[in-house]
């Protein structure tokens, strides 16, 4: 085999499962290509040789008969979620060198189906940014380049997830959504990235932003990579308090790619003002392909969308404020030593915490402090009951919706730091789906005139995963995206 | 319901005297129409324990006017009797039983500790 790095998911099981390639070989090609990519610094730290002992348990565990699901397929870690004795910081200089004693819940299902860590995936600090530039260890670079080869941002979050993908810095990634930090990096990246419905993936483990809102998910090549990640990491898990006692279905068999008969609602609400005209052309080509694949298309209307964005920026900032309350200095992580207790505490944190993250914390602080609870956090709460009751009447006409993942393509480096709230504006289609807590998953669906991905977004009925899986695969294959990013940055 | 009185000075930290009616309920506000200060900035910064020096100040006020601003369109809305909306997912709390399942391993536990002293974090004097 000649490109093991260009293999799917699927791709690689398969040749694992028929001893045409070993883990070791594929763990070998993937790390070899990762040492050649600081360019893009999609990692923060590699674990080879950690990556490859699992590979040679794998190995063993193959020559036995005993392979699990993901046995031998090597993966990227987004650096939010703990994993035991490798550290983890959530790319926050509040957490220094801190090295979890304990693993999160889903890379744990993970290993225990024999998948091999390859290292730590670059983030937005805490996960809070959408450009993947707050990150205590710099930006990550686009592996896709704009016009004159200007450098892009791969998205944020997620944006080590997205970009490790795009490039086949691995086969696959784990990664964190809690307003579109999967969907919008997959969007710029040209990549499959799938936020579960809340609570079928636990939090158990990884660093948290917005309980409320997070959820793990994973960031893949094709919609069947997405499906057969999924089935490993979700699950009912006791130390997550949230998590649900419900089975994890076999989701790779939900893709028949027969929709003849489903209902696809489009939100009236989704078309913006100012939104690009091949974002718009994109949208209706999406439209027209699930059209022919036997679907029925139902206009709706989510009527409180544009309130979206308001009510998640309190919300999301006032869990947040409560949340990163517990880096103190005094457990773990960095302390920056002050006059007594107090001053540690707010020197620490002003030394630690990035700008974005302390402009959140604020912001949520404000919003839940005497006298204006009322008037913020509770006011977006009810808001928020009004979204998710926008998705339940759209429900009641129609089984999935189709929209644009992002109102634009990728952005340049630097183009949208200086402005806090245009930035935000990049999660208008995402941050609906996490306060209705729904899945949904963006697929690459088509480039822009600069050659640059762009993705639909499907969004689902709560643990409809099987639905949406199934109609993003229909989606997939009619827009046949096989455009891939030169290796410009290999060296 | 009996009103408190409240005093809202030009700053616009608002104070009680005492009871629970909320400024919302007070004000019926529409719209807060609220900007930061810097003296207001200060207070939050307090609040949130992060250590923050005058020069910062009026940049973070506009910042956070500028958030706060934006989310101001929330009062557009009429939420009258609608029932806030905490977790996306209906689920009821489980309960499990009432014994130690965990611990035991203080080492573990201290290990990233920034101070320890024996099986202890340590931090600076508190009590004089």
């Amino acid at each position: 085999m000649s490109e093991l790095t260009e293999l799917t998911l699927a791709g690689a099981r398969d040749a694992l499962a028929d001893k045409q390639i070993t883990a070791r070989e594929l763990t070998e090609a993937h790390l070899a290509r990762v040492a050649k990519a600081d360019a893009l610094n999609a990692y923060v730290l590699q674990t080879p040789e950690l990556a490859l002992q699992m590979a040679d348990a794998s190995d063993a565990r193959l020559a036995k008969g005993e392979a699990g699901k993901l046995e031998g397929i090597p993966l990227g870690v987004k650096d939010l979620f703990c994993t035991k004795g490798v550290r983890t910081t959530a790319c926050s200089n509040i957490l220094g060198d801190f090295t979890p004693p304990y693993e999160s819940t889903v890379t744990a299902n993970l290993w225990a189906d024999g998948a091999v860590m390859l290292g730590k995936l670059n983030n937005d600090e805490f996960a809070m940014g959408s450009s993947n530039e707050t990150s205590r260890f710099g930006p990550v670079i686009n592996p896709w380049r704009g016009a004159g080869d200007s450098q892009l941002v791969p998205g944020g979050s997620s944006g080590g997830s997205s970009a490790a993908v795009a490039a086949r810095l691995g086969v696959a990634a784990t990664a964190t959504d809690t307003g579109g930090s999967i969907r919008q990096p997959a969007a710029f990246t040209g990549t499959v990235g799938l936020k579960p419905t809340y609570a079928r993936c636990s939090r158990w483990g990884v660093v948290a932003f917005a309980s409320s809102l997070d959820q793990a998910g994973p960031i893949t090549q094709t919609v069947q990579d997405a499906a057969i990640m999924l089935e490993s990491m979700a699950g009912f898990d006791a130390k997550d308090a949230t998590s649900i006692e419900r089975d994890v279905p076999n989701y790779e068999a939900a893709l028949t790619g027969d929709i003849r008969g489903l209902r696809v609602g489009i939100p009236a609400e989704y078309r913006v003002d100012n939104m690009p005209s091949e974002i718009e052309e994109l949208w209706q080509q999406g439209i027209d392909w699930l059209k022919q694949a036997g679907a029925e298309i139902v206009d709706v209307s989510l009527p409180h969308t544009k309130y979206a964005l308001p009510a998640y920026y309190i919300i999301a900032p006032a869990e947040a404020s409560s949340n990163l309350a517990r880096y103190d200095g005094v457990r773990y992580g960095m302390r920056e030593n002050g006059a007594d207790i107090d001053d540690m505490y707010a020197s620490t944190r002003a030394a630690g915490f990035g700008d974005e993250v302390v402009r959140r914390i604020m912001v949520g602080t404000y919003a839940l402090s005497a006298g204006y609870y009322d008037a913020y956090y509770v006011k977006a709460l009810q808001v928020r009951r009004l979204i998710a009751d926008d998705f339940a009447k759209a429900y009641e006409k129609c089984d999935v919706l189709l929209t644009p993942t992002t109102p634009s393509a990728a952005f340049p480096i630097g183009d949208q730091t200086k402005d806090a709230l245009q930035m935000y504006l990049n999660d208008v289609f995402t941050v609906t789906v996490n306060l209705a807590g729904l899945p949904g998953i963006s697929v690459p669906a088509g480039i822009d005139a600069q050659g640059l991905p762009l993705g639909l977004q499907l969004i689902g009925k709560a643990f409809g995963e099987e639905e949406l899986l199934r109609v993003a695969g229909v989606v997939e294959e009619a827009a046949g995206f096989t455009g891939k990013a030169d290796d410009w940055w290999s060296v | 319901m009996a009103i408190n009185k409240a005093i809202a000075p030009a700053n616009g930290v608002l104070r009680r005297a005492g009871g629970f009616a909320s400024f919302a309920q007070l004000f019926r506000i529409k719209g807060l129409n609220m900007s930061v200060d810097e003296k207001m900035a200060r207070r939050i910064a307090m609040l949130s324990r992060i250590g923050v020096n005058d020069e910062q100040l009026p940049a973070l006020a506009n910042e956070l006017s500028a958030i706060l601003g934006f989310v101001e369109q929330l009062s557009e809305v009429d939420t009258t009797d609608v029932k806030p909306l905490t977790s996306a997912v209906d689920s009821i709390m489980r309960m499990r039983a009432d014994e130690v399942n965990d611990g035991g391993y203080p080492d573990d536990i201290l290990k990233n500790a920034p101070e320890k002293d024996d099986e202890y974090f340590a931090v600076p004097k508190v009590v004089e």
